[in-house]
């Protein structure tokens, strides 16, 4: 018979794959985690619940568990017994602690094996009743009258507890007017409620008073978040059972909600809580320390900033000081810039004449430029990579001109290490060296600083590129070309005129080779004049140009390099921090689809639970046994 | 039986070491274990109790919501603490005391510790108040025996640390315990060991089964009296089975059920008590408590002891570790030569000031042009600029090395290092540095007199030689000594000329002055024949040049980076040696062999007898 895919079916695979899904990631998560304490953590915590968070499809589906926790003489084996129908846990007031081992009980079809426990800490009763078909009851020792430090003489019912709660789907806590604050039993409810849903139970009723209002503030201390507190008197509903009355209205309630709401009904649904709720707690428990550690890092790469921010001023500084100081050697750079452009014409050769002796002079300087901001100011990239390659070879030399031209020493840079390595220790982050020597080290700071140069170069030429495109154009030329022409163009109309007109036909004398010098002189000197216009137009407000320029590059990332290995560091965990979040993200999502199990009046951990409870508790299991949070 | 003159004296004696041992460790960062059970033992019962103490101290004990209050107020006859359905109720200790006694006694002697409120109404023990608040009220009614005091106290097992910590104060301080049991509870953890300490202090014990169906729960009573009796190993005195009973308690009326052959009621059996008895082997409980090997005042006199000699041995590591070797830079010469012109100066005659004017101008100019000389003003730029340098890298080395340590180190000592290499802490001394170079000028007055008392002392030594020195030759001869600085210099201090950077024993700077080698002149040839005294003088009045530079570097050492952390360790290191230590090791030692041979005899009788 063909099965027809439902509806519901879909949404059943639908979810399933969403909890896969989610699995996968936080795997994927943890194991592309970088080196970092935190997330060190995050990963073992991750291993040793992964049993319980990969749960197969069959285990959604199986009878749910539940166990009874609370201290001694609060009445589980008289609870256990009384929904049971029938004395099955012995109970009773002779001896306390009195279950000392775990009492199950379970369906004849159903095989409490997969518990996985030692044979000889439990006791298994086989009854063929209806509470049974879904479910299976398991009565616990108490937490709270062995000596944790000697397990010999009180037996080892504690360890028995503690081997059998992570089983466990629901847990019922039952409380008594003397022991509902009981510190002991609080912890112990604390370290098991991680993926778990909680029944709070107040027993004795008919001779406690009913301390519910102040349990549930205690509760809420604990973290715990609590939709319900019963409070019955099993006793009593033992004896009207045995005598064959009605039980009680509470009771009866009780029973209820345990037959045919959580183990019929709602089953998957809690299951599928828990395991959320298992991973909310998880998720959390990552994230405190993880966010406790990000402050430290946020402090660290404040410390970084500042670090760089504290070079770049001093660089910036010592680059506008050279600025100043080499005035002409960028006026020669304008110069040649103008050169290039103008091409011919007659004032173009006379400054081409100029520069071409400003050429020989740069040639000199150059020879002597004892840093490459001079070599750049005056000539260009070409001249200081000769300089840059020397550089990378030595460490020495590298120091040097880092500290001749950037203004950095090497005190400085032992300032900054020194400082970085602190924070570096604060946040638990251990760079992993590159090659250029570590962070702040002299050979990293001589790569940026030929990065510097580099860029410096061509930030100067830009700037006079621009200047020279922009104030001395084409028609710019053209005026200035006219205007030099102006003083030679009357000069040889004067000639002209003395030759044709005065001479020939006045007969008056030919100018002199006078005239001819003095005007040759009068024309150098208006070319001067001309030029000194042109170029002074060009150069006014050059340097300050320079000075921004100086001050681009020592805000822009370029810096950055400088301290690069902590910074990748610092990147990559605010990076899978960030994948954290979108995990936390899925898992809203998957809760949303979920829908909870408030209605059912189940209590179990509050999701913002204060993370110095949320620290897991130590719990040594034997393998294979699906592992406790708690 | 211990004679009680001799001992309540040295217990006194102890009990004043302890607390000023314990005050010493606190201020080198130890916490003072005031919870600690010889701690209660010895200053809540022993040193108020030791002198002169005719009263027995009766305090109600147990968990949460037993019915303690409601027995304290059967007890005192009235209610006097607040009887409520709620657990944990009772916060503070209710102490009822016999009339006049306050006239006898001083209330805060008794009860060290404690914040003593006069009692205003039964509600006082539920208010939310002082942690440490008892409080107190005369018997109104005088039917109260004049030797007892009676105490309600707050809850043992529940979820207020503070509660525990008040029963536990209270119950050391008592003599005679009444232990409230119950059906859920008798066997609790929690309430076995807190009886099992009172019963291993010798104190007297009323057992009372509270909350009972009588009869129905009559047998099982005595199982669980047994068991109680094997679990802390108390015998109680008496016991009794009061009922679960609404009325009795709302009329202050509780039926007592004798559950051992000599019982009657407990406010009667508490009347007559065997006083001297029951005081004696409480406070000798008490003691043997307090002296307990492990866990007892010797197990805390070890225990510092370990910590001194981890400290010590702390101390070690780091005087081998932490040493920089600072190269400081070739000196502005004319600092030193200036400085000797200056003092010569008034000590010349008029020939000489004009001869050796001429020359010293002469020497001056000459200097500017021998090859590779400059100008003062850039010389003292090149100086302050390649120091700067080489301090930024001598305590960049100080952190390296203190890192090694920290690395290495034992978990003491991690801790105490941990704070002194944070990034925050190294930023500021750093930053004190720059600021302290900045701010420090290059030859300081005390530099001056250094120079002076240094010439003077040469001249009246060797008076030929000033000639040579007054001729100038000197003026431009440069000495470079070695500086090392270091942590604890204890050991090299005796070993040779050291100079203590501040007011602890700690952050040296030592010298090592390589006069020979090291001097180097500015006109090679000259210079090179000064001889051996004025190399040495010459080789003095650098190294207090430089003496002043490392100073600097040693101050901010002792200042940002470990002085205070240091002092700790070396307090620490020190702690096992102190008189106080001496003492209290010695009155341990003594109390505890004559209690030892007290129990002897009573052991060898209960072995006789078994
Ligand atoms: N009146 C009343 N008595 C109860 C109730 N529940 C338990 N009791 C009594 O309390 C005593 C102890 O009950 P148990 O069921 O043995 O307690 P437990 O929690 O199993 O104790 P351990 O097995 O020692 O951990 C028994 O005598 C019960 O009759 C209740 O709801 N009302
Ligand atoms: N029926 C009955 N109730 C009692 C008896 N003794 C105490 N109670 C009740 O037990 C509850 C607690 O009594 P308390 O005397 O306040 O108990 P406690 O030990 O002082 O409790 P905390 O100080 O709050 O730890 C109250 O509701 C009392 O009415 C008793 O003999 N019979
Ligand atoms: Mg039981
Ligand atoms: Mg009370």
């Amino acid at each position: 018979m063909a099965e027809r895919f439902t509806k519901a079916d879909w949404e059943r695979e639908h979810l399933l794959a969403g909890f896969d899904r989610l699995h996968d990631r936080l795997r994927a998560w943890a194991k592309s985690a970088p080196a970092w304490p935190p997330y060190d953590e995050a990963k073992g915590l991750v291993e040793r619940l992964d049993p319980r968070l990969r749960v197969p499809e069959i285990d959604l589906d199986r009878a749910l568990v539940v166990g009874f926790l609370g201290g001694s003489g609060t009445g589980k084996s008289t609870l256990f017994n009384a929904l049971l129908g029938r004395r099955v846990s012995r109970a009773g007031k002779e001896f306390r602690p009195m279950t000392r081992r775990a009492v199950v009980a379970c369906h004849p079809d159903v095989d409490p094996a997969f518990l996985g426990l030692d044979e000889d800490a439990l006791e298994i009763h086989r009854l063929n009743i209806p509470l049974l078909e879904q479910m299976i009851l398991i009565d616990c020792p108490d937490p709270d009258t062995q000596d944790p430090e000697d397990g010999e003489g009180g037996g080892r019912h504690l360890d028995i507890l503690r081997s059998v709660l992570p089983h466990c789907d629901v847990m019922v806590h039952t409380v008594t007017s003397q022991k509902y604050k009981s510190h002991v039993v609080g912890q112990e409810v604390r370290r098991n409620a991680p993926g778990r849903q909680i029944l709070f139970v107040q027993t004795h009723a008919s001779i406690d008073h009913d301390n519910r209002p102040d349990l549930r503030r205690y509760l809420d201390t604990l973290g715990l978040r609590v939709p319900e507190i019963y409070r019955l008197d099993a006793a009593e509903a033992q004896a009207k059972q045995d005598a064959g009355q009605p039980v009680d209205a509470e009771f009866a309630r009780f029973r209820d909600l345990l037959e045919h709401e959580l183990a019929s009904r709602a089953r998957h649904r809690i299951r599928r809580a828990n395991l959320l709720g298992l991973y909310g707690w998880l998720l959390s428990a990552i994230r405190g320390p993880v966010d406790a550690g990000l402050e430290a890092v946020a402090k660290l790469e404040g410390a970084l900033d500042q670090e760089r921010a504290r070079m770049a001023a001093k660089i910036a500084a010592k680059m506008s000081e050279r600025i100043d100081a080499n005035r002409r050697l960028w006026r020669s750079r304008v110069l040649r810039q103008l050169n290039q452009t103008w091409g011919a014409g007659p004032l173009a050769f006379l400054i081409g004449l100029w520069s071409a002796t400003g050429s020989l002079l740069r040639s000199l300087i150059l020879l002597r430029a004892r840093t490459p901001t001079q070599a750049i100011l005056a000539g260009g990239w070409t001249a200081v990579s000769l300089v840059g390659e020397k550089w990378r070879e030595s460490r020495a030399a590298a120091a040097l001109t880092a500290e001749a031209d950037l203004g950095l020493t090497e005190g400085d840079l032992a300032h900054a290490r020194t400082i970085l390595q602190g924070y570096l220790n604060d946040a638990q982050i251990r760079p992993s060296p590159s090659d250029d020597g570590g962070d702040f080290s002299a050979e990293q700071l001589a790569t940026v600083a030929v990065e510097v140069y580099r860029r410096l170069d061509a930030e100067i030429n830009e700037v006079v590129e621009k200047r020279v495109a922009r104030r001395a154009g084409r028609g710019v030329h053209v005026v200035f070309e006219a205007l030099f022409a102006l003083l030679p163009a009357w000069l040889v109309l004067h000639m002209a005129k003395n030759f044709f007109y005065d001479h020939m036909i006045q007969g008056e004398s030919l100018l002199g080779l006078d005239f001819v010098f003095q005007a040759a002189f009068w024309c150098l000197l208006w070319g001067v004049a001309v030029g000194g216009l042109l170029l002074s137009r060009l150069n006014r407000g050059l340097d300050h140009d320079l000075k921004a320029v100086v001050d681009r590059l020592a805000h822009a990332p370029l810096l950055d390099a400088l301290c690069r290995d902590a910074s990748d560091a610092c990147l990559a965990v605010r990076t899978h921090s960030e994948a954290l979040a979108a995990l936390e993200r899925d898992l809203a999502d998957l809760e949303r689809r979920v829908g909870g199990v408030l209605d059912l009046g189940l209590g179990a951990l509050r999701v913002e639970s204060p993370p110095e409870l949320a620290a897991p508790a130590a719990n040594p299991i034997p393998a294979k046994t699906p592992i406790a949070a708690g | 039986m211990l004679e009680y003159s001799t001992w309540s004296r040295r217990v006194v004696d102890l009990a004043g070491a302890l607390s000023r041992l314990e005050a010493e460790a606190e201020a080198a960062g130890i916490a003072p274990q005031v919870t600690a059970a010889w701690h209660a033992n010895l200053h809540q019962k022993l040193v108020p109790q030791a002198v002169d103490a005719p009263y027995l101290i009766v305090a109600v004990a147990g968990g949460a919501n037993m019915g303690k209050s409601t027995m304290f107020n059967h007890l005192v006859g009235f209610p006097a603490s607040r009887v409520h359905h709620n657990a944990a109720e009772t916060k503070h200790p209710v102490c009822m005391l016999p009339r006049g006694f306050t006239d006898r006694h001083d209330l805060a002697k008794v009860f060290p510790g404690f914040t003593l409120q006069p009692w205003k109404s039964e509600d006082d023990a539920v208010a939310e108040g002082h942690p440490d608040g008892l409080v107190y009220r005369e018997d109104p009614t005088g039917s109260q025996p004049e030797n007892l005091v009676l105490l309600d106290t707050p809850d043992v097992d529940a979820a207020l640390p503070n509660n525990w910590k008040l029963a536990e104060a209270i119950t050391h301080a008592a003599d005679v315990l009444i232990a409230l049991l119950t059906q859920q509870k008798y066997n609790d953890e929690k309430i076995r060991r807190f009886f099992r300490i009172a019963a291993e202090a010798d104190k007297a014990v009323l057992a009372v089964v509270n909350l009972i169906d009588w009869p129905d729960d009559r047998d099982h009573c005595r199982g669980w009296l047994d068991t109680f009796r094997k679990g802390t190993g108390a015998e109680p005195l008496h016991a009794y089975a009061v009922p679960r009973d609404r009325a009795a308690v709302r009329d202050n009326r509780l039926t007592f059920h004798p559950l051992s052959p000599r019982a009657t009621d407990p406010r009667k059996d508490l009347a007559e008590l065997q006083f001297a008895e029951i005081k004696i082997r409480s406070l000798r409980g008490s003691l043997r408590q307090a002296l307990d090997p492990d866990e007892g005042i010797p197990a805390y006199l070890r225990d510092l002891e370990k910590r001194a000699d981890d400290n010590r041995q702390a101390r070690a590591v780091i005087h081998q570790k932490v040493q920089v070797k600072i190269d400081l830079p070739r000196p502005p010469g004319h600092i030193v030569g200036d400085e000797i012109w200056r003092w010569l100066e008034p000590r010349r005659t008029w020939f000489d000031r004009k001869v050796h004017g001429a020359y010293g101008a002469l020497g001056r100019t000459v200097a500017k042009w021998l090859p590779g000389s400059v100008e003062p003003a850039e010389d003292e730029a090149r100086f302050l600029a390649e120091e700067k340098t080489q301090l930024n890298k001598a305590l960049e080395a100080v952190y390296h090395d203190l890192e090694q340590v920290h690395r290495v180190g034992s978990p003491a000592l991690r801790q105490e290092l941990q704070p002194l290499i944070a990034g925050d802490q190294r930023r500021r001394a750093f930053e004190e540095l720059q600021r302290r170079l900045a701010a420090a000028p290059l030859a300081t007055e005390a530099y001056r007199r250094a120079i002076a008392t240094r010439l003077e002392a040469f001249e009246a030594e060797h008076p030929t030689m000033m000639r040579a020195i007054e001729w100038g030759l000197v003026a431009t001869a440069i000495a470079r000594p070695a500086v090392t600085i270091g942590m604890f210099g204890a050991a090299d201090m005796a070993a040779g000329p050291l100079f203590d950077a501040g007011g602890h024993a700690i952050g040296q700077v030592f010298f090592d002055v390589a006069a020979g080698s090291a001097l180097t002149a500015g006109g090679e040839g000259a210079f090179a024949r000064i001889s051996g005294p004025a190399r040495a003088l010459i080789g003095d009045l650098f190294a207090a040049f430089y003496r002043e530079r490392a100073e600097l570097l040693a101050k901010v050492i002792d200042d940002c980076v470990v002085g205070r952390h240091l002092d700790r360790i070396e307090r620490l290191a020190d702690l096992g040696q102190g008189q106080d230590f001496q003492t209290a090791y010695k009155l341990a030692a003594e109390l505890s062999r004559e209690l030892a041979a007290l129990d002897e005899p009573a052991l060898e009788a209960a072995a006789a007898e078994g």
